[in-house]
């Protein structure tokens, strides 16, 4: 090896990056040369030299002005950012997102009774003939026959007490939401009825033919379900009936109807809303009394109607 | 070789996934070397400045297209070195500025001679550095101010491994040449 053959490898020697075999050549020539080593130490000197210099610090605020300027991006280009944001981060923060809009608009409701009513009493229009006073019964809608059955037996509610929708039907008590809906269906709001007095006061009808819609709301009552219905288990049929009409006279009532039945009796009543209560307790002291449907209406007399049976 | 805290691959995910967090570690874990290669090879702390920005910011555009091959801190010394020779080459470049300030600093026990000697060592270095080859300087600011290995280097500059080598003894060969009479 030349003495510039070695020094050419004076640089990787100093790395260490010298091949073993590069490395056994330069030893052995160094091992003989002294102008090479003194040329060795001084190229070992500059490097370290050069290796002693203190780094360079970026000046103060270096940091803000580089987030300032990344963050006067385009657009276009966050933009386009956005877009390919990649599918497995936004899939799964998408669907937690509409997740979590489900849940709070969930619980929302839940705890908005005012958002249950509105959900519950769908805005219908007034029916044009269901003209009511403060104590005049309530006239059915002028609805097709299949929706007027519902109406029939509801009296409107005295002047600031709450209406609650009669339940026609048997079939109907299983379902009560369903049955309050229809209810609303063939008749005005029960909880405005002012409102619906000032709305019907633009096209009120003419006395007489109000009067006479009452009438015929009342006939159609008499016809109509009862507002409360149930069973009455005795052991003693004549007993019990005896016990009952005594029931009735004590609660201000009176029997409006009596039919046999297989194993006994049905005998419909009118008993004042106010005694209703106390009544029902009575006649679970006659016998075992099963209600198939309790009292939900406000009407003032209630119509009961008992199967007293055996 | 100097440490490279934001050689994180963890970092890298978050940069990845479009963290404003990460991108602010990175400048901060990566200002000071990219500023010193701005400022060795341009000579100037204003202009240093304004290349070592440009880097970040070409970097944060330019992250999804990182295929994560090197390290973070190659792929931005890659830039640097490539925004700085591209400074250099412009036929309009500003008038290197020189003054103390572009000055290097030695640590006070590399000279036995303090003070006054000390400062003429750092100027005389300042110059030999600044008068090499810009291909020439910008692998020794690499490799002994920087501390990559010769592979780095390489793929920074998109250079062959015996090209590094070889470009870096010349610029050796031409410090140790200007500096010999404060060598022993």
């Amino acid at each position: 090896m030349t003495c510039g053959e070695a020094r050419e490898l004076f640089s990787a020697l100093v790395d260490e990056a010298l091949t073993p075999d590069e490395r056994v050549a330069l030893d052995r020539h160094l091992a003989g040369c002294a102008e090479c080593r003194a040329e060795l130490s001084r190229f070992g000197n500059v490097v370290s030299l050069v290796r002693a210099v203190e780094p360079e610090r970026a000046p103060v605020g270096f940091v803000d002005r580089v987030l300032a300027r990344a963050d006067s991006t385009p657009w276009y280009r966050r933009l386009a950012r956005v877009l390919i944001f990649p599918l497995p981060v936004k899939l799964p923060l998408g669907a937690a997102a509409m997740v979590l809009v489900g849940v709070l608009v969930s619980l929302l409701y839940r705890q908005s009774p005012e958002l249950q009513q509105a959900a519950r009493h769908d805005p219908l229009p007034a029916p044009p003939a269901a003209v009511e006073g403060p104590a005049v019964s309530q006239a059915p809608a002028p609805a097709p026959p299949a929706r007027e059955a519902p109406a029939v037996g509801k009296a409107t509610a005295p002047p600031g007490s709450v209406q609650t929708p009669a339940t026609p039907s048997p079939q109907e008590g299983a379902a009560p939401r369903q049955d309050a809906l229809q209810s609303r269906r063939s008749a005005p709001e029960p909880a405005a009825p002012m409102k619906d007095n000032r709305e019907a006061g633009g096209r009120a009808e003419p006395a007489p033919e109000r009067e006479a819609t009452a009438g015929i709301a009342a006939d159609k009552k008499e016809a109509g379900a009862p507002d409360l219905d149930g069973r009455l288990t005795v052991g003693d049929l004549t007993g019990a009936e005896s016990e009952l009409g005594s029931l009735i006279a004590r609660s201000g009532g009176r029997q409006t109807s009596r039919r046999p039945i297989q194993d006994g009796l049905e005998v419909e009543v009118e008993i004042p809303r106010a005694r209703a209560d106390e009544f029902t307790r009575e006649l679970a002291r006659i016998g075992r009394w099963q209600a198939a449907r309790t009292a939900e209406s406000a009407a003032d007399p209630l119509r009961v109607r008992i199967q007293l049976v055996r | 070789m100097r440490a490279a805290p934001g050689d994180d691959p963890d970092l890298l995910a978050r940069l990845r996934a479009g963290e404003a967090r990460a991108f602010e570690e990175l400048v901060i874990a990566h200002q000071h070397r990219v500023f010193g290669v701005a400022l060795r090879m341009l000579g100037s702390r204003a202009e240093a400045e304004e290349i070592a920005q440009e880097v970040f910011v070409r970097a944060h555009r330019s992250l999804a297209e990182f295929r994560g091959d090197a390290k973070l801190s190659t792929w931005l010394y890659a830039i640097a070195s490539r925004l700085c020779l591209n400074r250099l080459a412009a036929s309009d470049r500003r008038l290197r500025r020189e003054g103390e300030e572009t000055l290097l600093r030695l640590p006070a026990d590399a000279d036995p001679a303090a003070g006054v000697e000390r400062r003429e060592v750092e100027a005389a270095l300042h110059r030999a550095i600044e008068a090499l080859p810009e291909e020439r300087r910008i692998v020794v600011v690499l490799r002994d101010l920087e501390g990559l290995s010769y592979e780095e280097i390489a793929q920074a500059l998109g250079l062959e491994l015996g090209t590094v080598r070889s470009r870096l003894h010349r610029a050796r060969i031409d410090l140790k040449d200007k500096m010999e009479r404060f060598l022993q």
